[in-house]
């Protein structure tokens, strides 16, 4: 991290790798002991690793690192598990309505917004946000970060992050094809 | 689901942001939060003695025990607040800063057993309570304004606990401000009413820090 403040980002870039490696093992041991599927490990790992990354300028200099960093990462561990097992039944919620929402609608034509609709839900909340200001409502990442009020490094992270998981939703593997789509 | 190669991708991008942005310059956590204080320290002053005006015997009250008594309580309770503030801002500093709390409590409680005046727990009027603990907590808004803001800037891994110590430093400012103007000079009554005013700012910081000071 000293490394890091004097200019040199390739130690930046092992550090991250670094911790990414530890915590990987960690929030995979945590999540399954907490009987949760592993599958979420890397998602809670990156978001660790962005808190991290957006907090790294106010770290004081004077004072060790690791426990800095420790408490950091703890913080944004427990932060993401619990949204986790909050968002699991939210999103639980939104698949109810929307299957209502769909039997209901009366005109066959209109298939684009419950389409897009469908495939927001996917998103998590806070990429979910983020990716409606930019595309649907048309602003810049510079609004878009100031009303989220977070930095624009961080609003293109999640856009890239929620357009990845847009293409794995519109291109789904075997077994995850919808019905009804000509 | 995410694979380790997508987390490399992403701390790449990371890294390279990091390259290109310029570290932003400012003031540390500590001298932000000291500075925060002050200056709301100072205006919750200025506050208190133009709305309630300046008595005309101010310089002999401002001598005499009973203010110094009210002002140091809570200056000390301050002093250990902004210790709190400061670590709940900090992360990897030892939790425990309850510690510093210890020096006010006891000069309160010296001069809760010190105290023979004989004056009432209700004040010299009956409006004397509600009057008391609005104003103190009117008088700390604008430091609780402050410390939260400061905490925004800092890293506050509880934000629940960073809220609380915000509000109890922010009461306890409140409070030496509003002993400028404070009529009621009995240590059970400095005891009861500063300490309930504290407790309300204190808890009003809990529930904004919650919402406010996760990242």
């Amino acid at each position: 991290m000293r490394a890091t403040r004097s200019g040199n980002t390739g130690a930046y870039e092992a550090l991250l790798e670094d911790i990414g490696r530890t915590l990987r093992v960690l929030v995979g041991r945590k999540l399954s002991r907490l009987g949760m599927g592993t599958d979420q490990t890397e998602d809670i790992v990156q978001e660790a690793l962005l808190g991290l990354h957006m907090m790294r300028d106010r770290w004081d200099d004077s004072r060790p690192f690791l426990p800095w960093l420790h408490a950091i990462v703890r913080y944004k561990i427990g932060d993401a598990m619990r949204k986790r097992s909050r968002e699991a039944r939210h999103r639980c919620d939104v698949t109810l309505d929307e299957l209502s929402d769909v039997i209901a609608a009366p005109d066959p034509g209109d298939r684009h917004m419950p389409d897009m609709d469908r495939a927001l839900a996917a998103l998590s909340s806070g990429q979910r946000d983020v990716v409606s200001s930019l595309a649907i409502e048309g602003q810049s990442v510079r609004e878009t970060a100031e009303r989220l009020k977070t930095s624009e490094g961080a609003v293109r992270v999640t856009l890239y992050r929620a357009l990845q998981r847009l293409t794995a939703f519109a291109d789904p593997g075997p077994g995850y094809a919808r019905k009804g789509k000509s | 689901m995410r694979s380790a190669q997508d987390t490399s991708a992403l701390i790449r991008s990371l890294a390279h942001e990091a390259a290109e942005e310029e570290p932003s310059q400012g003031l540390r956590f500590n001298r932000l939060l000291m500075l925060a204080a002050g200056f709301s320290l100072l205006l919750s002053i200025a506050l208190a003695l133009g709305v309630f005006g300046i008595r005309p015997n101010l310089p002999a009250v401002l001598a005499g025990a009973p203010f110094l008594f009210k002002f140091a309580t809570m200056l000390l309770l301050a002093a250990g607040g902004l210790a709190l503030v400061r670590r709940a801002g900090e992360p990897g500093t030892s939790s425990s800063g309850w510690m510093m709390l210890i020096p006010g409590f006891l000069v309160l409680a010296m001069g809760l057993a010190l105290d023979s005046s004989g004056f009432p727990l209700l004040g010299r009027h009956g409006g004397a309570v509600p009057s008391c603990v609005g104003a103190i907590v009117l008088l700390s808004l604008p430091a609780l304004a402050a410390g939260l803001g400061v905490l925004k800037r800092g890293v506050p891994v509880q934000p629940l606990r960073a809220g609380l110590a915000a509000g109890f430093l922010a009461g306890t400012i409140g409070g030496a401000a509003y002993a400028f103007v404070c009529t009621n000079d009995g240590a059970i009554f400095v005891a009861a009413w500063y300490g309930l005013s504290v407790l309300l700012v204190a808890l009003f910081g809990a529930v904004i820090g919650r919402r406010i000071l996760v990242w």
